[in-house]
């Protein structure tokens, strides 16, 4: 479960078959540490439910990283698993109320990718290396990143629905750790707004998608996050 | 590995296995913004392909012990499904709109306003900070007109796959008895309307047999679960989820209380929402 577990040829396995794809890297020449191409859909392991699983877990891996890396720089700071020196902010969570928040909902992310690692058990795909740039990110940043990174949470979830088999046994799962990161989503635009006054975003008006959440596919979520997956 | 024994143990026994769409079908769902409900509800209905009716596997079971819907009408478990949840829309809908109203010193009968900006805060705060009652206000006024647009787009949804929409209860619904002139109190009893909508919807999905159904229903679903976070907060609550009387969870033993969102059983939500019936 620590990302510094994975071994490099996991990786490289895994990553083999995204190299063998076409498909146009939407990488920026400045990231040049990123996965490029970018993965895809095709690129997750396991078929059916397994891969789909597989998927929710890639996210939660992200997820519980990008918090462990966040809380290092808003507080005492320290190093990411890349080696990367984050230095800390030092605001101190008995009067940071996002602080706290962001120090919860990090343990709530690792919760939830400890419980997708234990429902593949050897079946789970390995956990990568990311770089977010958390080391020169501001309070303020650091829970903008937070609530969009949720976002895409609540998103990459219903756009998964449609590739696990009908009825299938893990979409209860799945969505009770959707609604759970829409939770997240709404309270961080709620702080961004109260603390940097954001404009209030909480949750969809009435005028998207009919007034509710609206799905991501797989590899438009992958193509998005994949700046941040390190392979080297 | 986990068991899922409460959802298996009521889980339809003769649920079919329906390959639905791959990939292809996803880019199209993706990124609907601005759009309008009937669009959106036609793309749902075009994407079923007429398996509401030739579904025979989501029929509705005739023995009482096996419908998971108890009183929802609808020919198949699907479109009894939408049915609940717009059962739980009506209800919600109407009473966001008696409380926006409350809040905003119009008479309770007012039906809602052609627009959020017909409305002001004209109670006091409550136990609600003066620095929040501007942002506690915006959510009754946005989300009563959000949970409106639910209503509406679950009845275009229902009609567009050829089915009947349950009306609204002729006697109309009522606030729970109590509630004071002020926001919080409002808020207070707007909230477990929210937080009974967010167990309701992850209690039904599991009957659904048909995975674009179950999508429409968790994008409401979660955004629900959105409202009901930050009306938590502006109450002093934890943004949640937290496990309330009667809550189920999808995994036997939760990693913790906050973990994972909860689920009733839709009989046991048709019987809490009774009692806002008049």
């Amino acid at each position: 479960m620590n990302p510094q577990k994975t071994t490099s040829s996991s990786r490289r396995t895994f990553l083999g078959g995204a190299a063998a794809l076409a498909a146009a890297s939407v990488i920026p020449a400045s990231k040049a540490f990123a996965v490029s191409p970018a993965l895809t859909y095709s690129d997750i392991p396991g078929t059916g439910d397994v891969k789909v699983v597989n998927y929710a877990l890639a996210l939660e891996q992200l997820e519980a990283d990008f918090y462990h890396q966040c809380v290092l720089r808003l507080t005492t700071g320290g190093t990411n698993y890349l080696g990367t020196t984050i230095p800390g902010l030092n605001l101190d969570p008995s009067t940071h109320e996002d602080v706290r928040y962001m120090i919860r909902f990090g343990e709530v992310e690792r919760l939830h990718r400890n419980l997708l690692t234990s429902v593949l058990g050897n079946k789970a795909i390995g956990a990568f290396k990311y770089q977010f740039g958390i080391e020169s990110k501001s309070r303020q940043q650091i829970i903008q990143m937070a609530a969009d990174v949720e976002a895409t949470g609540v998103s990459a979830y219903l756009g998964a629905i449609p590739f696990f088999s009908s009825g299938s046994q893990y979409l209860p799962v799945a969505g009770a750790i959707q609604g759970t990161e829409a939770r997240h989503t709404a309270q961080l635009f709620a702080l961004l707004n109260q603390i940097f006054d954001v404009p209030l975003n909480v949750a969809p008006k009435p005028y998207q998608n009919h007034g509710a959440d609206s799905p991501l596919g797989p590899n438009q979520v992958l193509a998005a996050v994949s700046q941040y997956i390190v392979t080297t | 590995m986990f068991e899922l024994d409460q959802i298996r143990r009521d889980a339809p026994t003769r649920r079919r296995f329906m390959k639905l769409m791959g990939a292809a079908g996803i880019g199209a769902a993706a990124m609907r913004l601005v759009e309008t409900p009937e669009a959106y509800a036609a793309d749902v209905a075009s994407r079923y392909a007429g398996g509401a009716s030739a579904d025979a596997a989501a029929t509705v079971s005739p023995d009482a012990k096996t419908n998971h819907f108890p009183g929802i009408p609808g020919r198949n478990v699907n479109e009894q499904a939408l049915n609940f949840a717009l059962t739980l829309e009506l209800l919600e809908a109407d009473l966001y709109r008696q409380a926006l109203n409350a809040a905003s010193g119009h008479s309770n009968s007012a039906p809602l306003s052609t627009a959020p900006t017909g409305y002001r805060l004209k109670v006091p705060a409550g136990s609600i900070g003066a620095g929040a009652s501007a942002d506690a206000f915006d959510y009754l006024r946005i989300f009563a007109y959000v949970e409106a647009t639910h209503r509406d787009f679950l009845i275009t949804t229902i009609k567009s796959m050829g089915g009947t929409p349950v009306k609204a209860n002729p006697r109309g619904y009522k606030l729970p008895p109590g509630i004071k002139p002020n926001l919080s109190s409002i808020l207070g009893a707007i909230l477990p309307l929210e937080e009974t909508g967010v167990r309701a919807y992850l209690g039904a999905i599991p009957f659904v047999t048909n995975n674009t159904i179950a999508q429409a229903a968790a994008e409401i679903f979660s955004t629900e679960a959105r409202h009901s976070a930050v009306i938590n907060t502006v109450l002093g609550n934890d943004a949640g989820p937290h496990k309330m009387a009667g809550d189920q969870s999808v995994v036997p033993k939760p990693p913790a209380d906050n973990a994972l969102e909860y689920f009733l059983a839709p009989s046991v939500v048709l019987e809490r929402a009774s009692a806002f019936f008049k």
